[in-house]
């Protein structure tokens, strides 16, 4: 053991930290070192000089005063020493403040019945079975699953579910009702062509077709010695009658349709399969509809046709 | 020493049973000793007092948390130089030598009645006064729990959160370095220990 080792391990051998044979070589060196002595000397005074320094004593008011500090602990202090605990402690306290959100939310939707019907009534118009999935669903994000159960157990809410669903179909009816010229708009473009060598006379039989299945032509447009195109007005019940009677009466007039819609092809069928639809010669035979007819025609859907009238050349 | 020896566990306990005068009693006990730590980290009596009593208001807060995983004095001591490091880096002070009259004090305490050796000491404690001042905080700090205060390096190493190892290096260092700044003005050659 050097100089240079005995000055690094001098803390530790006066502090008797040393292992055996490092005290042992350090105690050798020191035997025949006189400037290591000094030095250790030197450090050992160092170490006695600072236990030696007088421990500071604190003022004669220190436990008063740190009772008073101790007072002045009021409750918002308490609270903020709370907020400010160790994050390790805060997050759960966090974790479990949001768990208690949720529940209490989940619990007061279910439990306040505004609130869920006024979910269920914002369900947009797709079906019963839609709306019913729907609010479900929504359900399901509110309350983690628990409501496709309750929603098992309390089929009245489907109901209304189904209730809503049913009302804005009735509404989506509405509209259309409300908008027929959208209707002859689009009837239009499928419009029913026959040829006829007098599109005057031809009109008027249309005409009195019409009023014998209790409609009426709405409008025209054209010249009676050019083409004509009628927009006519129907019982629903009765169009199929219609066209088949057009197509009987007339069938040296009625060319094949060039494009016609699916629904009236398909309605041109059931006429066809019907064997009480009117004779053509029955056409002519104006009869004058009964007031219980009347009555029954007030209250039936009409539907509105158009049919063009074209000259033969 | 474990903390299943910790002579002030009957006391602890007793605190965090809801005893406010047994708290008073470890106040008393290690106010002193907070005192001296924080004075000689702080290098100013003022605040070194203000801060003893908030360490005193911290520990009873946390008492009811305190386990006992260490001793108590040993957990006291950590929380006194944390607040010491964070106090000096929140003020970013300069370094306040302990040095003038007022501050002469803290280390002549039992002043001699000849005036030669009265000189000497009074001179020599505002040395060491200085020497500790000088130093590093990481070093000071080690230096002054275990010379000054008196802990072993197990303890030093428990209120540090240090390695031994680290302890033992710092504390070295630390020697050295005051052994150093009074060695200028003084001869330490056979000097015998004695209250300055």
């Amino acid at each position: 053991m050097n100089c240079q080792d005995v000055r690094a391990l001098s803390s530790d051998y006066l502090d008797r930290r040393l292992a055996p044979h490092e005290l042992s070589a350090l105690e050798e060196h020191l035997g025949v070192c006189p400037d290591c002595r000094r030095e250790i000397e030197a450090l050992r005074t160092t170490i006695s000089l600072l236990g030696g320094l007088e421990p500071v004593e604190t003022s004669a008011d220190f436990l008063s005063r740190v009772q008073r500090k101790l007072e002045k602990e009021s409750p918002l202090n308490r609270i903020r020493g709370w907020l400010l605990e160790p994050i390790k402690i805060k997050v759960p306290l966090e974790i479990t403040a949001l768990l208690l959100l949720g529940i209490l939310a989940s619990h007061l939707y279910y439990r306040t019945p505004e609130l869920a019907k006024e979910s269920l009534l914002s369900v947009p118009p797709e079906g019963p079975q839609a709306a019913r999935d729907k609010a479900v669903e929504k359900g399901r994000e509110a309350g983690g699953g628990k409501v496709y159960e309750r929603d098992r157990a309390e089929p009245k809410r489907r109901s209304e579910a189904a209730e809503a669903a049913a009302r804005a179909e009735k509404s989506l009816d509405v509209v259309s009702e409300a908008k027929p010229e959208t209707m002859a708009a689009g009837s239009r473009a499928a419009a029913e062509e026959v040829v006829a060598d007098d599109v005057a006379s031809y009109e008027k039989k249309v005409g009195a077709l019409l009023a014998q299945m209790g409609g009426k032509i709405l409008r025209q447009e054209g010249a009676a010695d050019s083409a004509l195109l009628l927009t006519v007005e129907l019982p629903q019940s009765r169009q199929a009658e219609f066209l088949a009677s057009l197509k009987e009466g007339m069938a040296a007039e009625i060319p094949a349709p060039k494009s016609k819609p699916q629904a009236l092809q398909g309605l041109k069928k059931e006429a066809e399969d019907k064997r009480d639809l009117p004779a053509a010669g029955r056409i002519a035979e104006s009869r004058a509809p009964s007031a219980l007819e009347q009555s029954r025609r007030k209250d039936q859907p009409m539907v509105q046709l158009q049919l063009r009238i074209l000259p033969k050349k | 020493m474990t903390s299943a020896q910790d002579p002030d566990k009957e006391l602890v306990q007793r605190v965090q049973n809801g005893d406010r005068p047994a708290f008073n009693l470890l106040v008393l006990k290690y106010r002193n000793r907070v005192m001296g730590i924080a004075a000689r980290m702080l290098g100013d009596r003022g605040e070194a007092e203000e801060l003893a009593q908030d360490v005193f208001v911290k520990v009873y807060r946390a008492l009811g948390d305190f386990q006992g995983a260490a001793l108590f004095s040993t957990w006291l001591f950590r929380v006194t130089a944390n607040s010491c490091l964070n106090h000096r880096r929140k003020r970013r002070a300069e370094l306040r030598i302990l040095d003038g009259a007022g501050d002469a004090a803290l280390a002549v305490a039992h002043p001699s009645s000849n005036p030669h050796q009265l000189l000497e000491q009074k001179e020599l404690g505002i040395a060491l006064e200085k020497s500790i001042q000088s130093l590093p905080e990481e070093q000071r700090v080690v230096l002054i729990l275990r010379d000054v205060e008196g802990l072993s390096y197990e303890e030093i190493a428990d209120s540090l959160e240090l390695e031994l190892g680290t302890v033992r290096s710092r504390l070295h260092r630390a020697r050295l370095q005051v052994q150093a700044g009074i060695r200028e003005k003084f001869s330490l050659d056979g000097r015998r220990s004695e209250r300055l």
